[in-house]
């Protein structure tokens, strides 16, 4: 929920409460006050009764108008006891029911006990509620209107600043070189966030400057020592006096220096998508990649007795040739290395997908595990530096593409949607 | 020359450049190197391109401003594809990078002096074998020696260094790049047809394994 309906929301909330509270409140006065100015009224005629009781010593003759009604009845020696009520009559004269007040209280003439009934019709009374009522919804609807289309337009007016700068932010790119264009405002907060965000961004990208070119520089730092290594192992194994023994972990050095160069590399290219340095896209037609790739590992894959099946339809994707290169590699050479004698590689191009799937000793992997860098099945003996399929997965996320894997019948399948 | 501020690279290299015959010069920062590059001549420059004091790029580009026709091969630390094509694009003949195998590096000098040698031999003799490295051919005694592509690079790099002793992990990385991992074993094959087929144009064994770690091509 944004800030405005949350706001909205709140506003509208507390003013139906307040109106409504306000409403009842008004109502129940008015009520109060019409009533007791008909009780008013009724007193007024009891006068009149009594008055014409004394001046003449007998009972006025009942009458029924069309809001009035007075009427006699004979009662007990003591008589009702005076009070006011409101009651549901029927009115003669209108030939109806209607609320009407009323009035009883006790005279005596001529030594009889008479009570006497004086009513007021309470219609008019009812309808200046209701049209009260009636006001109140209205001013309330209105009321809420004019609220709502404040919101509307004031509020959004107002945040637009902000908005602004949100937007910015949201494209804001790390790596990339445009900067951010803040709208220039009268609101200090706004102003103040705008100042703060400016000064963060500057010190961000600075910050991400110097460790990019840290990561990039400490790779390099560390090709010359092993190229040092490497050329003082090619001479050394020149030498005549050196044993099957020093032959054995001379060779050892080899592998591992190998090894630590191929790492460092694949950290610098991971560094360098990272750091969105592979710009240039074209169009490529997958197949004629994959097929190149493909007659690259045709000797790795006839010699380690793995069979290749393919399966392709024709499928451009938009995407760096050099690191659609290093992704195609390092899947096969995954599917290759991880598969048995015997065994099976799959290649399919689907619409918008590519899937390469292997047979495999290996267990099925854990699916939230085998992206991460440096992540090795624990069973494996095979060697691997646990970069490549970090690798896969970065180049995806930097073409926007959905890196997964399943295991479906036995074979373990990397897929890839365009 | 070799342009190299690691000192114990480039005495690793000129100690085994010099076992090939050739003459060495090293230069350790940007201004001797750019001094020597003017005013001498030479078949090739191995040139680094990080150095005290400068670019070797820069030294590069007087060599061509200069219209020098030295040979140049850039071994740089940055593997880039960027800086692989300006190095190219600014006239050098070939780019190796860090870290190489010195029999790597051998070769391609070798390959670069024979491009640049006006002379016209593009023609490489051991005994009684012959390479033609412009058509790619190999021969014994005039007679056509029938070799699959990888056979004849891994003859090409024997012979580009004859007498040294070649690590299996250099000659995997010079068949199959460093692009594929894990498969020194493959080697075996291509060396036991290579040998096969010279053996049966006639020739001695020349392919003599090291103690399983590397292989030497040698006469005797």
């Amino acid at each position: 929920m944004n800030l405005l309906s949350r706001y909205y929301r709140v506003n509208i909330i507390a003013t139906i409460t307040v109106v409504l509270l306000t409403s009842i409140f008004y109502y129940f006065m008015i009520h109060y006050v019409l009533i007791e100015q008909l009780d008013n009224a009724l007193k007024v005629e009891e006068q009149e009764i009594l008055d014409f009781i004394r001046t003449n010593g007998n009972l006025p003759a009942p009458s029924s108008y069309k809001d009035q009604e007075v009427a006699f009845a004979p009662a007990s020696a003591a008589g009702s006891v005076r009070r006011f009520s409101t009651t549901d009559s029927y009115n003669k004269a209108a030939d109806e029911h209607e609320a009407s007040r009323r009035l009883v209280f006790p005279v005596i003439v001529q030594g009889k006990t008479y009570d006497v009934f004086v009513y007021k019709s309470q219609e008019e009374t009812e309808d200046l509620v209701q049209l009260i009522v009636a006001i109140t919804l209205v001013a309330v609807v209105l009321l809420l209107l004019i609220v709502f289309l404040i919101n509307r337009f004031v509020l959004r007016r107002l945040w637009k600043p902000f908005n602004s700068t949100l937007q910015q932010l949201e494209k804001f790119n790390l790596s990339g070189a445009d900067k951010l264009i803040l709208e220039p405002t009268t609101i200090t907060e706004f102003r103040q966030l705008n100042d703060a965000v400016s000064v963060m961004t500057k010190q961000v990208s600075q910050e991400y400057d110097t460790l990019k070119r840290f990561t990039e520089n400490a790779s390099h730092e560390i090709q010359t020592p092993l190229a040092i290594i490497n050329s003082k192992l090619d001479l050394l194994i020149q030498g005549e006096n050196i044993n099957e023994l020093q032959m054995e972990q001379l060779q050892d050095i080899y592998n591992a220096v190998e090894r630590l160069s191929k790492m460092n590399q694949s950290l610098l290219l991971l560094t360098r998508i990272e750091n969105s340095q592979f710009k240039e896209t074209e169009s490529i037609f997958l197949e004629t990649v994959l097929k190149e790739k493909l007659s690259q590992f045709d000797e790795l894959i006839s010699n380690n007795k793995i069979v290749l099946k393919t399966d392709t339809v024709p499928l451009h994707i938009k995407c760096n040739r050099q690191l659609l290169d290093i992704l195609l590699s390092n899947l096969l050479s995954n599917a290759i290395r991880y598969n048995t004698e015997d065994g099976i590689i799959y290649v399919r191009i689907k619409e918008h997908e590519l899937s390469i799937s292997n047979t495999s000793l290996l267990p099925p992997l854990d699916d939230q595990q085998i992206f991460k860098r440096f992540y090795r099945h624990a069973d494996t003996r095979k060697e691997g530096n646990g970069l490549g399929l970090s690798i896969v997965k970065q180049i995806c996320q930097d073409f926007g593409y959905v890196p997964g894997y399943v295991y479906r019948e036995g074979r373990h399948e990397f897929y890839i949607q365009f | 020359m070799i342009i190299e501020d690691e000192k114990a690279l480039s005495e690793s290299i000129a100690a085994y450049l010099k076992g090939e015959d050739y003459v060495c010069e090293i230069a350790a920062d940007f201004k001797t190197a750019l001094y020597k590059a003017e005013s001498f001549d030479y078949d090739c420059i191995i040139l680094d391109i990080t150095l005290p004091g400068g670019s070797g790029l820069d030294v590069l580009k007087a060599l061509k401003a200069d219209n020098k026709m030295d040979g140049v091969l850039i071994i740089s630390a940055k593997n880039s594809i960027e800086d692989k094509v300006t190095g190219l694009k600014l006239g050098a003949d070939d780019y190796l990078p860090k870290p190489f195998h010195l029999s790597e590096l051998s070769a391609r000098v070798a390959a670069i002096i024979r491009r640049r040698n006006f002379s016209g031999s593009n023609i490489l003799k051991f005994n009684t074998i012959e390479l033609d490295t412009l058509a790619k051919l190999a021969t014994v005694d005039g007679r056509a020696l029938e070799l699959t592509k990888k056979e004849y690079v891994l003859l090409l790099y024997f012979i580009s260094n004859k007498g040294r002793v070649i690590s299996k992990n250099a000659i995997a990385e010079h068949l199959w790049g460093d692009e594929m991992d894990g498969n020194i074993d493959f080697i075996y094959t291509h060396i036991k047809n290579l040998r096969r087929k010279l053996h049966d144009a006639g020739n001695v064994d020349y392919i003599k394994s090291v103690y399983g770690m590397g292989y030497k091509f040698a006469d005797s």
